[in-house]
């Protein structure tokens, strides 16, 4: 299984094109790439969007996408060279050698089979009893460990949660003792902490079994977490490849100091600022004055589907300029709170208000608020994709709401238009153009456009940052940054992005089955101590720095492989705090004393949990 | 912070285009695609021979001539004559009228229908959704000829009755499809965005979502026309559509099938026209549907 | 599971009763009198009354509704205006030679269908899909009378293999029968296969392309295994639709083919009902054909369950 010479190389890529065409042109998505893999490393290749890096993980196994094919160069995986094979040697190839582990497993198995079945299915070309199968079957699924191996191969797909269809996945990629693994962004649709768990579950496997892999991913966190050697991607060509270790610490190329200092750091005490050539600063968070007024105020909210309470009892309060965070997995209640604070859904209980010069009730839906008070919430969306109507010119998004809420003349709609979008960053020649005709990053920013056109005091921001690649992230949030003081905007930024959040936020609220279970200020939190949730996803963030590789994995048991969770490994004791919280009467700014909470000053507090309670996923 | 580092869109799509240039793309999509020109031409033609009916024909498409009856293939009567004495082209010709006004009125009055019913459907959600899709389903389960049947029976037949009781029995399907189509635009942010505006429902409608499901529109148009030519020719061939002595593709083939031995072309004539024009408007939606990216097949079931 | 199944079948029996309250809102509840309408205006003041009186005319529409519908449940379906027989014994038997040929019809163009859908859905856009693609245009583009006569002109005429029209009584035994079915199943096939074989072909192509089938390819697993393990599962399921609407249309095509070659089945029935206004008949045969449209739909969903474990295990459904 282990290849003796720790010297051979196993994956050859030379001088790699592949185009496809589009409209009788051919359009080159990857241009000249090579690389090498030897046995036993992990070789990453990063990029951003349309990079080229998937279709180059494609060709690894012979798979190019409809239309696609190899213009130049070769590929040679495990001494062939893969696109001079013939249907049956491809297959062989597939059967033997290389395994492919893709983005999405809810997607990448087959939902009428059963788990096993599909497992079993890669060892069919190995001369194996069908007893014997079987047992291979149950051991893998052991290995990549999911509980109950007996139970769970006969489950269907949709039966499994994301983490550990994506561990069906890994295990059938391994029945057939690959020496290749070609891993295709393995955890982008998976929780950070669900996240970190995959990945710590492929590296022990990668060197329990002497595998080379190829990882590709956009997640510079992830790669430095896993690979020996980087490869960096950019519009189809590589920019650089270097050493993992050699390429964070010190990397030569433009592009590459530019990705790396863009992603947010969890250490950073505001937000980045990259420069053109990749250096790095961080803008200072001014702290707000204290007497700055609330906006918003929002108590013992709870919002139900049927018996389910998505959102149950929070209060929070929002000031002027202020960034509150909420962040939270996905389930978490996070969204559904924000989408019912700009009139989209009426809490079933509890109290939302917004206060200042306008003041008003925001428990009526939108359509039932005074135009004043509904046009000082505004929402901004996620994904850049859908949140404007392709059919319409972007200007025509922002006149909208200036027209509707009696803001601008007829006459001047269109100027006024115009100068939102340049507010946001944007060439007002773009307000001409159709949805289409613009970058992800540009339309994220006609939408925040859109939202800015109501003259709001609250931007509800719906993880607008998450579908961007990370260079336009950054300048997204300091877009957002810049219109908060600009305009004494108050932000509600939802993330699952804690690095993100850091940069952003003044404050910020943990949400967790509809439940805050930690808000303070944005030091006081990253600081800790904190609940044992927080701390598991502070745990999980993956920096790009080697340097911090092994403390990628949480200390809290994996709920997909075991069912009790064990007293949070919180490193303040929450019964050594009793006194504090319930003696301290008057509070601090967090408002009047829960015994539910343990205050810990400054308005950060942490809601009280029980050791014994069952665990947060299970 | 200038947005000249963020890369292009994918520019997959070629070259970027306006809002006329999307209408350019869809005409380029559809003239570069050999069927769906086939199609339109077909269509085009059936317009056009309609239209000049009266200038191609000497002969009167209801006028018998029994001297001349049951001619066979020739100079004066290129299809031949019919039973009556007829001439078999004259009275394709002039069917042809007949077939394209009743199936054109009756289409575009279903699809309208449906089209309002759907989209509300889709944005008041509900009871209303609930109780409709109800009576939907009911009136799905009874097959459009019986329906037609006794909505001819009960009112008798006549062009208005027909296209009456054909927008009876499609509306409900077209109001499933463009239910359908508006369920998955509603959900989009756009439309969350005005929604979160409190903007009214029409102006939801109208702005939001009725722009992006006009492609769908009209497939089911292209669409719901073949199957209403079918439709109504059945009914003709049946004895319950036009009455004699109108000139019209069903009835000619019901009549004329009996001396089929002697005179095919009385019977395979009208038979070829009415093939055509329906192949025609198969085409034109399958064109139409691959330029605009609609699923025809699946929206159509 | 079993909850579903129960719900279902509750929605189908509502829909049922929908329609037959539709069915006889319209023949009944529409404009003018129905007695009148029934004779025609030049009836005698006399024979309208001995109608009305027949019809029940003068009890209130929702009491002579509950009537009817009582009696068909208990599987009586009223009196023939026009022979003065019970309309039970009539529909069955015209219903029993119907059924023959809707048999034969669906079990010749499902299975052709979904074989044809597949190959022209794997050999995409290369011959064999144009080939089938073409046929089944034309196939959709020419209406059931059309096929009908033309097989007429072709086997019954120019070749006289086959009887071109059908001479025996509604009553004759099922074997007298079967000669006669053959045109009618032949050209209701044509028309229905061609709808059948645009959506398998579709959606053989969708899961084809879906990432499932992708990771089955790139797992190393032979094609003939990849189509009939991991892509028809789901490629069927959106056809199991598609078939159930077209067992509606069937009832509708039927009445077309029928008469074509007087063929003594239910859509004769509904014809001459129609021709003579004989409107218990009428009701009742839309009633039987909403039944059989619903439980069509019944067993599409059922086989549905078969295919998807999503359904049969009915967690996360709605994920």
């Amino acid at each position: 299984m282990t290849v003796e010479d720790p010297r051979e190389t196993l994956v050859r890529v030379e001088g790699l094109s592949v185009a496809y065409r589009s409209d009788g042109a051919d359009v080159t998505v990857v241009r000249d790439v090579s690389f090498e893999a030897r046995a036993g490393e992990t070789v990453a290749v990063v990029g951003e969007s349309g990079s080229g890096k998937s279709t180059v993980a494609g060709t690894l196994l012979g798979h190019l996408r409809h239309g696609s094919r190899v213009t130049g160069g070769r590929v040679e995986v495990a001494g062939r060279e893969v696109f001079s094979l013939d249907r049956a040697g491809l297959r062989r190839l597939r059967a033997h050698d290389v395994a492919l582990v893709g983005q999405n497993a809810g997607n990448a198995l087959t939902p009428s089979m059963r788990i096993g079945r599909q497992i079993e299915e890669s060892l069919l070309p190995q001369r194996m009893t069908r007893a014997d199968r079987r047992g291979r079957v149950r051991a893998l699924v052991h290995k990549v460990g999911l509980p109950d191996p007996d139970a769970i191969v006969r489950r269907y797909p949709h039966q499994l949660s994301g983490g550990q269809q994506q561990r069906v996945a890994i295990a059938m990629a391994l029945a057939a003792r690959p020496r290749v693994l070609v891993l295709d962004e393995p955890t982008t649709a998976l929780d950070v902490v669900t996240q970190a768990r995959v990945l710590d579950l492929v590296a022990g496997l990668s060197e329990e079994l002497g595998l080379t892999s190829v990882l590709v991913s956009h997640d510079l966190g992830v790669v430095a977490r896993m690979a020996d050697r980087v490869v960096v991607m950019r519009e189809g060509e590589v920019v650089e490849a270097a050493d993992g270790a050699d390429l964070f610490a010190r990397p030569r190329h433009d592009y590459t100091r530019h990705l790396l200092a863009s992603v947010p750091r969890v250490g950073d005490r505001g937000l980045a600022e990259v420069g053109g050539d990749g250096t790095r600063t961080v803008r200072e968070r001014a702290p707000l004055p204290p007497d700055t007024p609330e906006v918003v105020s929002l108590s013992d909210v709870t919002i139900s589907y049927g018996r389910h309470r998505a959102v149950d009892g929070v209060s929070l309060s929002l000031r002027r300029g202020e960034v509150l965070a909420l962040v939270g997995e996905s389930g978490s209640g996070k969204s559904t709170l924000a989408w019912s604070l700009a009139g989209l859904r009426a809490p079933t209980e509890g109290d939302m208000r917004l206060l200042g010069e306008v003041g008003g009730d925001l428990t009526p839906g939108a359509r039932e608020r005074p135009l004043p008070v509904r046009r000082r919430v505004q929402l901004a969306f996620q994904n850049a994709d859908t949140s404007l109507n392709p059919r319409r010119v972007v200007r025509e998004a922002v006149r909208r709401p200036l027209r509707f809420f009696g803001l601008a003349a007829r006459s001047e709609a269109d100027d006024r238009a115009r100068d939102l979008i340049r507010d946001v960053a944007l060439d007002p020649a773009l307000s001409d153009r159709l949805p289409e005709q613009l970058s992800g990053g540009q339309r994220q920013r006609v939408g925040i456009a859109r939202a800015l056109a109501g003259d709001p005091s609250v931007v509800v921001a719906d993880e607008v940052t998450t579908a961007l690649d990370v260079s336009v992230q950054a300048s997204v949030l300091a877009l957002l940054d810049d219109l908060r003081s600009e305009r004494d905007l108050a932000f509600v930024f939802i993330s699952h992005d804690l690095a993100v959040v850091r940069g952003i936020a003044d404050r910020v609220a943990v949400m967790r089955d509809g439940r805050v279970v930690e808000e303070g200020p944005v030091e006081a939190v990253f600081s800790g101590p904190n609940h044992p949730y927080t701390r598991r996803l502070l745990d999980a963030v993956l920096e790009p720095d080697p340097e911090r590789r092994g403390s990628g994995a949480p200390e809290a048991p994996d709920p997909e492989t075991s069912v009790p969770e064990a007293p949070g490994s919180a490193p303040h004791d929450p019964e050594a705090s009793d006194g504090h919280a319930e003696g301290s009467g008057e509070a601090g700014e967090a408002g009047e004393t829960d015994p539910g909470w343990i205050d810990l000053g400054g308005g950060h507090r942490i809601r009280r949990w029980d050791p014994d309670g069952p665990g947060p996923d299970a | 912070m200038t947005e000249t580092r963020e890369p292009r869109p994918g520019n997959a799509g070629g070259p970027p285009a306006r809002g006329p240039g999307a209408v350019r793309r869809t005409l380029r999509s559809l003239t570069r695609s050999t069927p769906a020109m086939v199609g339109l031409c077909l269509v085009a033609l059936h317009l056009l021979l309609a239209l000049l009916a009266p200038l191609l024909t000497p002969y009167s498409p209801t006028g018998n001539a029994p001297d001349d009856a049951l001619l066979g293939v020739g100079p004066e009567h290129w299809a031949g004559t019919d039973a009556l004495g007829r001439d078999v082209l004259t009275r394709v010709l002039y069917g042809g009228r007949y077939a394209l006004t009743v199936s054109f009125a009756a289409t575009a009055c279903a699809v309208a229908l449906g089209t309002v019913v759907g989209c509300a459907a889709a944005l008041r959600g509900g009871w209303f959704d609930d109780a409709l899709m109800r009576v939907l389903d009911a009136v799905l389960a009874i097959p459009p000829i019986l329906a037609l049947l006794v909505v001819v029976t009960v009112l008798g037949a006549g062009p208005a009755v027909i296209v009456l009781a054909v927008t009876i029995v499609y509306a409900p399907q077209v109001v499933r499809v463009v239910r359908a189509a508006a369920l998955g635009v509603a959900p989009l942010d756009y439309v969350t965005a005005a929604r979160a505006r409190g903007e009214r429902t029409v102006s939801v409608l109208v702005r939001e979502v009725l722009p992006n499901i006009a492609n769908v529109v009209s497939v089911e148009f292209a669409m719901r026309a073949s199957w209403v030519v079918l439709l109504i020719s059945s009914l003709s061939f049946l004895g319950f559509g036009a009455n004699p002595p109108t000139p019209d593709w069903g009835l000619m083939v019901s009549e004329n099938r009996t001396t089929m031995v002697v005179v095919p072309w009385a019977t395979l004539a009208p038979i070829v026209a009415l093939a055509t024009l329906v192949v025609g408007l198969n085409l034109s939606a399958d064109g139409l549907a691959k330029a605009w990216g609609v699923d025809r097949v699946r929206e159509g079931s | 599971m079993l909850i579903y199944a129960t719900r279902r079948l509750l929605s189908a029996v509502v829909t049922v009763l929908l329609a037959s309250v539709l069915v006889f809102a319209a023949v009944q509840l529409l404009p003018g009198d129905v007695a009148t309408q029934v004779l025609g205006q030049d009836a005698t003041p006399e024979a309208v009354a001995a109608l009305r009186e027949q019809l029940d005319l003068d009890r209130p529409a929702v009491v002579r509704f509950l009537d009817w519908i009582a009696g068909v449940v208990q599987g009586d379906f009223g009196t023939s205006l026009v022979s003065g027989e019970p309309v039970t014994a009539t529909l069955w038997l015209h219903l029993r030679n119907t059924v023959l040929i809707a048999v034969a019809t669906i079990a010749v163009a499902v299975t052709s269908s979904i074989a044809l859908g597949v190959v022209a859905g794997l050999y995409r856009d290369r011959w064999p899909d144009t080939v089938i693609s073409t046929l089944t245009l034309v196939g959709m583009s020419v209406p059931e009378f059309v096929v009908a006569t033309l097989l007429v002109l072709a086997l019954s005429i120019t070749v006289p293999v086959l009887p071109a029209v059908v001479l025996d009584e509604a009553s004759a035994p099922v074997s007298d029968l079967l000669p006669a079915i053959v045109l009618p199943t032949i050209a209701l096939s044509v028309v229905m296969t061609a709808y059948i074989v645009r959506m398998t072909r579709t959606s053989v192509i969708d899961v084809m392309a879906s990432e499932f089938v992708t990771t089955a390819r790139l797992k190393g697993v032979g094609t003939a295994r990849v189509v009939l393990r991991h892509a028809l599962p789901s490629a069927l399921l959106p056809t199991l639709n598609v078939i159930a609407m077209n067992v509606a249309w069937l009832v509708g095509g039927v009445a077309v083919v029928e008469n074509v070659f007087n063929y003594p089945g239910v859509g004769q029935l509904l014809l001459e009902s129609v021709h003579d206004r004989d409107l218990p008949v009428l009701q009742s045969i839309a009633v039987v054909s909403a039944a059989v449209y619903v439980l069509c739909n019944l067993a599409a969903d059922l086989a549905a369950m078969a295919l998807n474990p999503r359904l049969r295990t009915g967690e996360r459904s709605a994920r």
